[in-house]
Order: C-alpha cells, then sequence, then structure tokens
C-alpha cells in the first residue's frame, strides 16, 4: 500500500475509479433492466394472490430503489476531489530540517534518517498540531502493535495515543515501549465515540485522525488527507476501510460485500457532499467536532452520527477512494453478526427518530436524499426474508404471488435484467464476483430484522457479552438462520415430492432449493468456525501458510475492499 | 456454547418441525380435495305447457306454492275450435264443454315459475309455468382441474357442500362430464346430497342457491399413509368424530 514517499512531491490520485465509459454504458443497461423489471412486477395484469405479492413487491421496491439511488450515486462521482487548493497547500505541507553537509552525505550512503515523522506539518501558514488516536478494546496485542508502529511512522510531527478502553496492563506496556501515549479512563460510556471525546478532553491538536486497533496507517496517510482542510469549511476526510484477511467465507463475504461502497457509492456521495464517516481511517478537524460538541454518543452508529451533525452544521465532507490503511475484516460469524447489528441500528435510528426530510433538520435536498438512502439501506437485509417465505407459501396454500401468463424465457430476460445484470456490473468493476457475498445477502437477514425491531421497540437487545476473550460458538448468533434452513430443507422435502406426483418441476420448488442451498452453504461455514474454535492449534497451522500471503498480497495491488454494505445486489428469491 | 443455548436451538428446530408437519396436513388436505370454482343447488323441474295457442283464463297457483300430482294448474282457452275435438284421454289435460283445457300437475313439487298470467295469451308450446319436482335437488359444481386430478376424481367420491350459511352438508359424486380447455380438465360434476329439503335452512336449500363443493381426491401421494395413520389415531381418541 504504501508508495515509498521520497520527500514531498506530485502526487497522483490512486487510480482511475468509477468513470471508465463502459462503466457508464453498464450502469444505464442496469437502469433500464431496473426499470423494465419494476414495470413487469407493477403491471396489474401479472398481479397474484394479494399476500405473497405484497411481499413480492415490498421487498422487490426497497431493493429496486436502492439499486436506482445507487446507481445514480455512481454516475455522480467526480473522477478526482483534488482541487488547486489540496495541491497548493500539499507541496508545502511538510517543513523539512535544513540537512547539515555531514548529514546528507550520511543519507547518501544509506546511514541516519531522515525522520520525516519529525517534520513539522503547516497548513494554510500556520503549523498545526496533529493528533493520531489508536482506539483499542480488547484486540489481540501483536495487532495492535503493528497498528501503533504504523501511526508512530506517518509523516509529519504528530503525538500518537492509544486511548485503551480494555483497561489492558499489557497494552499499556506496549504504547511505553514503542513510544506512544496511553490513555485510559474510568469509565465505558458512550463506547468508541466516549473513548475519543475522553481523549479530546486531553489532546488540544488541531486535527486528530481515529484508527481501530486493526487498521495500520501508511505513513502517507496525513500527507494525502490533511491538504484538504485548506478548505476553511472541510470538517473531516475519510478514507477507505481495506481488508488484508479474506480468509473465512465471513471475512470474504463481508469485504466484498461493501467494496462497491467504498469505491463507488462514497466517491458518489462526495458530489452530494454527504460522504460520511466510517469510524476509522478518518481524520477530523477539532474545531468542527467542538462545534458539535463531540462525537455523538447516543448511538452506537456514533461514526455516520457525528456525519449527520456536521452536515446539518454546515461543515462539508471528503472522501477519497486513496486506500491508506489496511485492517481486518471480521472473521468470526459472532464479529460480523455484531457489526452489522451495530450499523443496522445506528441506520434505523436515523428514519425512526432523525428523519432527514423533516423540515427541522438543517440538509439540503442532496444531503437530505443521501441520508435517507443510508437510513433505509438496511431494509435490503430484510427484503431477503420476505423472498425466502414466498415459495413456500405457494408449495403449502398454492398462493402464487405473480399471475405468470408469459414463457419462462420472458420470465427469465425480466429477472435477468435486475439481478443477472447487477452482478454483470459487480463482475465487471470488481472485476470478481464472490458467491460469499450472495451468501451473507441473503443470510443475515436475522440481524437486520433484530436491528429494526430493538430501534422500534427502543430496547437494546445485544447478544449478552461473555466478557471474557474465550470465544462463542457461531451457532450461539444464528439460531434463526438453523431454524429456517431446517424449515427450508423440510419443504424443499414436500416439494419435490408434489412436483413427482403432478410430473414437472415448479418455480416454487427450484427457488425453495436454492434458498435452502444458500442457507446450507452458510452453516457449512460455521460449521468450520465451530470446529476452528474447538480446535484452535491445528486450525492456526492450518490457516498460517494462507494468511500470511493474503496479508502480503494488499501491499503490491491494494484491493479496496470494506466495511460497510450499500450495495444489494445479493438478495435473491 | 452454554447448555441453555443448545437447549434453544433444539427447542426452535423442533418447533419448526412441527410447524412443517402441521403445514403438510394442510398442504394434504388441500391436494386431496378439489375446490369448486362455481357450484349451484339444482332441481329436476319440468315445463307446463300447451300445444296449441289460446288465452290463460285462470291461475289455480301461485309462484312458488306447492302442489300435488294431479292438481290443476292453469286454465287455457284454445283459440282453434279443433282442439274441442281432440277426445284422447292420456292427454294431460281435460276439455271442458266450452273449450277450456286445463293443466295438471304430473308430479309433486314447487311451482318455480309463472310466465303468463291469467288473462295473457300463450302461444303454441309455450311453456307456461316450470315445476320442480319434490325431492329432486342436487348440487351441480364446474371444477377446473389439472389431469392428474382429473384422474383422481373416483366414481362415488365423497363430496362436501358449504351452503352460504357455512353449514357442510355430505353428498357424493353422482356423474362427471368434461371437456378440454387449454389442456385442464373442465369438469362438470353433478353430486347427490342426502337431506337436501327443498326451501329448508331459511330458503337457503333452494334451486339456485350458490354453494362450495369440495370433492376429495384419491389420495395416492407419499404423504396419505402417515396421515391416515395419523386421521386413525385422533378419531380413536375422538379428536375426529
Amino acid at each position: 500500500m504504501a508508495r515509498p514517499l521520497d520527500g514531498p512531491g506530485p502526487t497522483r490520485p490512486a487510480r482511475p475509479l468509477s468513470h471508465s465509459p463502459l462503466t457508464v454504458l453498464l450502469v444505464l443497461l442496469c437502469t433500464a433492466g431496473v426499470l423494465a423489471y419494476a414495470g413487469f412486477l407493477l403491471n396489474p395484469a401479472h398481479r397474484g394472490n394479494i399476500v405473497p405479492y405484497a411481499m413480492v413487491i415490498s421487498a422487490e421496491s426497497v431493493l429496486v430503489f436502492h439499486a436506482l439511488v445507487s446507481m445514480w450515486t455512481i454516475l455522480s462521482a467526480v473522477p478526482d476531489p483534488r482541487g488547486f487548493a489540496f495541491y497548493r497547500a500539499q507541496a508545502v505541507m511538510f517543513i523539512r530540517p535544513k540537512l547539515t553537509d555531514e548529514q546528507r552525505r550520511e543519507h547518501r550512503l544509506g546511514l541516519g534518517a531522515e525522520c520525516p515523522e519529525q517534520w513539522p506539518v503547516q497548513l494554510a501558514g500556520r503549523v498545526v498540531d496533529i493528533d493520531l488516536f489508536v482506539t483499542v478494546y480488547g484486540e489481540d496485542l501483536e495487532t495492535v502493535r503493528r497498528t501503533v508502529t504504523a501511526a508512530i511512522a506517518v509523516h509529519g510531527k504528530h503525538r500518537t495515543w492509544v486511548l485503551d478502553d480494555g483497561h489492558s496492563d499489557e497494552v499499556k506496556q506496549l504504547a511505553e515501549e514503542l513510544g506512544a501515549r496511553y490513555v485510559r479512563r474510568l469509565s465505558r460510556n458512550g463506547a468508541k465515540a466516549g473513548n475519543v471525546n475522553h481523549a479530546l478532553s486531553i489532546a488540544k491538536g488541531d486535527y486528530f485522525a481515529i484508527f481501530d486497533a486493526d487498521f495500520a496507517p501508511a505513513p502517507t496517510f496525513l500527507y494525502e488527507t490533511l491538504p484538504f482542510f485548506a478548505e476553511p469549511d472541510i470538517a473531516f476526510v475519510q478514507t477507505p476501510q481495506t481488508y488484508g484477511n479474506l480468509t473465512t467465507t465471513i471475512s470474504t463475504g463481508a469485504a466484498y460485500m461493501q467494496s462497491m461502497f467504498y469505491r463507488y457509492v462514497q466517491p458518489g456521495r462526495n458530489r452530494f457532499n454527504a460522504a460520511f464517516c466510517v469510524g476509522t481511517n478518518v481524520v477530523f478537524r477539532r474545531s468542527a467536532i467542538d462545534e458539535v460538541g463531540g462525537m455523538y454518543t447516543d448511538s452506537k452508529s456514533e461514526d455516520v452520527w457525528t456525519s449527520l451533525m456536521l452536515h446539518e452544521a454546515g461543515w462539508r465532507s471528503m472522501y477519497i477512494p486513496t486506500v491508506l490503511a489496511i485492517g481486518d475484516a471480521p472473521e468470526t460469524i459472532e464479529a460480523y453478526s455484531k457489526q452489522q447489528l451495530r450499523w443496522a441500528t445506528g441506520g434505523f435510528e436515523i428514519l425512526f427518530t432523525h428523519n432527514p426530510f423533516s423540515p427541522r433538520r438543517r440538509l439540503t435536498m442532496d444531503q437530505r436524499l443521501q441520508y435517507f438512502v443510508t437510513a433505509t439501506f438496511y431494509l435490503t437485509g430484510i427484503a431477503p426474508l420476505l423472498l425466502i417465505l414466498v415459495p413456500p407459501l405457494e408449495i403449502y396454500f398454492d398462493l402464487r404471488p405473480m399471475n405468470l401468463s408469459i414463457t419462462p424465457l420472458q420470465w427469465v430476460l425480466y429477472y435477468g435484467g435486475f439481478y443477472g445484470l447487477q452482478i454483470v456490473l459487480a463482475l465487471f468493476t470488481q472485476g470478481t464476483f464472490k458467491w460469499q457475498t450472495l451468501t451473507l445477502a441473503t443470510v443475515s437477514f436475522p440481524i437486520y430484522t433484530k436491528a429494526l425491531l430493538n430501534v422500534l421497540t427502543g430496547t437494546d437487545q445485544a447478544w449478552q457479552s461473555t466478557g471474557t476473550a474465550k470465544q462463542r460458538s457461531p451457532f450461539e448468533f444464528i439460531a434463526p438462520q438453523v431454524m429456517f434452513f431446517v424449515f427450508l430443507a423440510l419443504t424443499s422435502f414436500v416439494a419435490i415430492t408434489r412436483d413427482v406426483d403432478n410430473g414437472g418441476l415448479t418455480l416454487a420448488t427450484a427457488w425453495n432449493i436454492t434458498n435452502t442451498l444458500i442457507l446450507g452453504a452458510f452453516l457449512v461455514a460455521a460449521t468450520r468456525e465451530a470446529h476452528r474454535i474447538r480446535h484452535p492449534l491445528a486450525a492456526h497451522a492450518a490457516a498460517v501458510p494462507t494468511r500470511a500471503p493474503a496479508q502480503a498480497a494488499p501491499l503490491n495491488r491494494p484491493i479496496t475492499v470494506v466495511a460497510r454494505p450499500e450495495h444489494a445486489e445479493g438478495a435473491m428469491s | 456454547m452454554t447448555w441453555i443455548a443448545r437447549l434453544k436451538l433444539l427447542g426452535g428446530v423442533v418447533s419448526v418441525i412441527l410447524l412443517v408437519a402441521v403445514l403438510t396436513v394442510v398442504f394434504t388436505q388441500r391436494v386431496s380435495h378439489a375446490t369448486s370454482e362455481s357450484a349451484s343447488i339444482e332441481a329436476l323441474s319440468y315445463p307446463v305447457g300447451s300445444t296449441f295457442g289460446g288465452v290463460v283464463t285462470h291461475v289455480y297457483v301461485q309462484q312458488g306454492g306447492h302442489v300435488k300430482k294431479g292438481d290443476r294448474l292453469i286454465d287455457v282457452r284454445p283459440t282453434q275450435t279443433d282442439a274441442l275435438l281432440s277426445k284422447n284421454a292420456k292427454t294431460p289435460y281435460s276439455v271442458t264443454t266450452d273449450g277450456v283445457t286445463t293443466l295438471l300437475a304430473t308430479a309433486d313439487g314447487s311451482v318455480a315459475d309463472l310466465n303468463v298470467p291469467a288473462g295473457g295469451f300463450a302461444t303454441a308450446g309455450q311453456t307456461i309455468a316450470t315445476v320442480d319436482e319434490d325431492d329432486s335437488l342436487y348440487v351441480r359444481a364446474e371444477l377446473t382441474l389439472s389431469p392428474q386430478d382429473y384422474a383422481r376424481i373416483l366414481p362415488g367420491a365423497a363430496a362436501t357442500v358449504t351452503l352460504p350459511n357455512q353449514r357442510d352438508l355430505k353428498g357424493h359424486v353422482e356423474s362427471l362430464e368434461v371437456r378440454t380447455e387449454a389442456g385442464q380438465a373442465v369438469t362438470t360434476a353433478k353430486i347427490a346430497v342426502k337431506g337436501l329439503v327443498d326451501h329448508g335452512d331459511l330458503g337457503l336449500q333452494s334451486p339456485g342457491t350458490p354453494v362450495q363443493v369440495s370433492i376429495a381426491l384419491h389420495d395416492d401421494g407419499v404423504f396419505s399413509g402417515p396421515l391416515d395413520t395419523l386421521r386413525g389415531f385422533a378419531r380413536s381418541i375422538g379428536l375426529l368424530p
């Protein structure tokens, strides 16, 4: 990832991202496909029984709406958000010490170091103080070491702080050993936001960056982000989350699931001035955060909420698709479930407690629309629940969603026009299509349903924390999926016997079997994970050889792959 | 995984299996029955008329009224004097000296239709009245079935007739007529129902009343054996009649 930075020099955007003419063509084709599919569903002549039809229409409306908006957002992106102000600020950003002749000679011989992490940073003609925060909460010590070491080595004079909510003496020792400042607070109120706010009461720099314990920043992190603050109305600069650990079904699925978001959607949201913070790999202007009263602590998705508060206060946000930190995607079902529950809850909170379309919000129409998309995004994760139930309704009760008077070929064309083209778009833009993504998108509905119910009932029902580092069986988190699998498998059996009696495969049976297989694949992944947890040593030995290249690979060829789903091509059925 | 979590998961799986069992019973019930698209109560009826044109001089009955075999129904005075010359004793009418012909009921029943009032003119061969025969009510049902399902209606198959007031009556298939439309068997079934009383159930058991008919299909699917066992068990413990 780290392009060796030989002193300040001209910089190019990492690579052209979204505006290949072929992307534009594909997006237009996809839009036509989506519209044709919507027209097919809404045609009154095709309406079937009211119950399954209502289920299909509500699920597909959410999917179609989000597909259309995300494609619009993709097309809205400008190729490079950097302007003259950025480049001018970047050119004079570092104040390099005058070297003595002897030092110069040493450098030429490869002796001594230039210590770019000591160079003072100036912005708008003034030397600025910068704090880098590494938030720690019980992460693996080696991971913390990697991140803190990388944070200290970031070019430009800065202070590195380890904000430890895990109250670990080992982390304290590690921070002292590496030369970072260590902060521990008495309470754990407000989770990560509370942790950062507490640190802000001690660290008084003009700008501060936040890194999760597993996101090691590149040395050029400040060099690439800080010049944006030359414009006085920028509140924060966000960079993508990139994952290096594509080793399990879960991490691969979770990572590729959201790559669309970081590579295409966030750059598009820039244009709407609605790119939001994702909690890590981000640098904030201190005065902006002070103006909105610190990081937002009343939500578990403090990142989105803080962005919303800043946008309401009239600040601008900036997102650059340049990879400047690589971290770990959730590897276990437990980590994945908790992460998704947290994000989905944050989204639904905006929808139900802070409607972006309310006249009381001080947002532009662009921002209202984008925050509405954010708030409703996780409904696309609930859509598969409705769609999974449609084939059983037909099998048991003969209730059909559509009254299909068209030929199967026509049906395939309509269906492929939406889902097929979405997959083609993903294939083209990502260069690959991962079955894990589809699986995760289809089986995660219990998490999102739980988030929705939590927000609607005002409860905070998460999975109980054991308080120990001992990993728990994934099956504790996926009981609904297990039950759905049993249900679908038995239903498939009934459907097959019915079809054998009637002498012909029906669409409902085909879909039901497909859904059973998808859930089954997920349960296989869960079983493997449970095995790994029960036999950690054997699994570790097996994992090491595959893991090392996976971590090394991104250094040569960064895979911008990431943490937040914003694209829902995965919902099937 | 804690034991409580395991038990919960096990409980969940068991309830899912039970749910599927219930749904399968529903499914088997559905596929073991064919439900009518349109069905109504019908009656055997006979039309009453005269072989010649004439003026209706007297109507002895009212619409809906009950008649016995041999009761007088209608007087017709023919316009053709030839009628006077007819002396055939076997005709269902008698001729008076002034030429008035009286039409008589040929079976017990109720008057369904009176088309010509007293003083009206009836042409030759016109139906002047219709009489529904007593105890001749049956149910006619139309069903669209797949060819496989059509083959599963056996002669004398049990049928349930549901009246508009949701009362169920038992019957059986007496005869079937079928024609094919777009590969589907459009079946017209005549259902004999015991206990259909004309104008019973506050008039609901009358000819023309719409009903719903569900005909039992011969069940030869995978689930029929276990379900029959289940049904037998339910009967033996008194859950089913």
